[in-house]
């Protein structure tokens, strides 16, 4: 399993209380009886400068949509957020370090998050390949396993491209 | 052409003490065929009032007695004012009971359309639900029109809806379906709540707003926790 130095990449996405968040789609479903809100199309989660894209976002919230709507409760909106699945297309990235795959789920009351399926990760010019892609949301902390880990450290000579897998 | 007189709300017929006869003072002959002329036109015009007066009363007790079995509804209505076109409801007060939701709806005016009774055209709505959970929705809207055989009210104009819940909804045009409670809300759709608000071109409630479906360029904002909540209040007793 690889490791790299992007501690603070992902501390705090999604469970950092203190900024909002905000997201856009094309669709919105809140099913109030299973406790959930389906985002659809283009979707784009944004908090400071974490970004969240992906064709799919489940939310799993607690309590009731309306209630929870209304009270800012201890946590406000975000603590009532249990947990939320991204799928299609996920691309995260904040400053110069972006993850892609094709799905992955975040679980705030654990603190942990995950990516799967063709994960990309790159950090200004340097990139790792693998399949999953486990977060700590509370220190940043990740770890990136897969059958293909490959680890292209960034070339000494800007135009010596990296080798095409 | 029939002349149609315009029967307002204002009280028909003296009241109080009858003016002492006063033998009118020796009329010219003129003055005498002016008076003729002018009893003739006032019998003329009565002939023609009176059928449309009845008709407006029939329209009235009609539309009412309607109103009040169908919703089974207890209408309330300050003034009712017949015109040849319908009749004119001010200030009318709609309470009663749907399912089990218990709502009364006020508006400014009412007007019920004399070719079609069913359909009632409101100004001023200012509606309040209470669900059998205690819940409860209070609707305004600055024109409205509901519509009997669908049992349908549509509103239209800065629509907004506050709710028990403690969030509030504000749309340009708004449909609900009094029967089973769905309500369609159409362009600038905005929720509001005190930990999130929800933008959206359009949305469908139904299941007392348990189920939402918002659609195109939907945009939400997650407030993030409260900080300074409610200012700390006084210190718990000491537990005994």
């Amino acid at each position: 399993a690889g490791e790299s130095g992007m501690s603070d990449a992902f501390k705090g996405f999604g469970s950092n209380t203190k900024e909002p968040i905000q997201i856009e789609a094309n669709g919105l479903e809140v099913q109030d009886k299973d406790r959930t809100a389906v985002f659809t199309g283009n979707v784009n989660v944004r908090q400071k400068d974490t970004v969240l894209k992906t064709q799919r976002l489940r939310v799993f919230y607690e309590g009731k949509a309306a209630e929870g709507l209304a009270q800012a409760s201890a946590g406000g909106g975000s603590q009532q957020i249990r947990r939320f699945e991204a799928e299609g297309r996920v691309l995260i990235t904040q400053k110069d370090q972006t993850v892609t795959g094709e799905t992955g789920w975040f679980d705030m009351q654990k603190q942990t998050a995950q990516i799967d399926t063709n994960v990309v990760l790159t950090q200004g010019k340097s990139v790792a390949k693998g399949e999953h892609l486990k977060i700590n949301l509370k220190t940043g902390q990740y770890t990136l396993e897969g059958s293909r880990v490959i680890m292209i450290l960034e070339p000494k000579s800007p135009d010596a491209a990296p080798p095409a897998r | 052409m029939a002349e149609t007189g315009e029967i307002g709300g204002r009280a028909v017929g003296g009241s109080g003490a009858v003016p002492p006869r006063v033998p009118p003072p020796a009329p010219d002959r003129d003055a005498l065929r002016s008076a003729a002329d002018r009893h003739s036109r006032r019998v003329r015009r009565l002939k023609v009032a009176i059928p449309v007066i009845g008709v407006a009363v029939v329209v009235a007790i009609a539309g009412v007695t309607w109103v009040r079995s169908h919703l089974m509804a207890g209408l309330g209505v300050r003034q009712v004012l017949f015109s040849k076109d319908g009749l004119t409801m001010v200030e009318p007060r709609l309470t009663g009971r749907a399912g089990d939701r218990r709502y009364d709806v006020t508006a400014a005016k009412a007007f019920q359309d004399v070719r079609n009774p069913k359909v009632i055209a409101l100004e001023g709505v200012d509606g309040h639900l209470e669900m059998a959970d205690g819940t409860w929705a209070k609707i305004e809207s600055t024109a409205g029109r509901y519509d009997g055989t669908r049992e349908t009210l549509d509103l239209d104009g800065d629509v907004t809806v506050v709710t028990s819940a403690g969030w509030r909804a504000t749309t340009a045009v708004a449909h609900v379906d009094l029967v089973s409670g769905k309500i369609d809300a159409e362009r600038d759709v905005r929720i509001t709540g005190r930990a999130a608000q929800i933008d959206s071109d359009a949305l469908q409630a139904s299941e007392e707003g348990r189920h939402l479906v918002f659609t195109g360029n939907v945009r939400m904002t997650v407030q993030p926790q409260a900080d300074a909540e409610a200012p700390p209040g006084p210190p718990a007793p000491a537990p005994r």
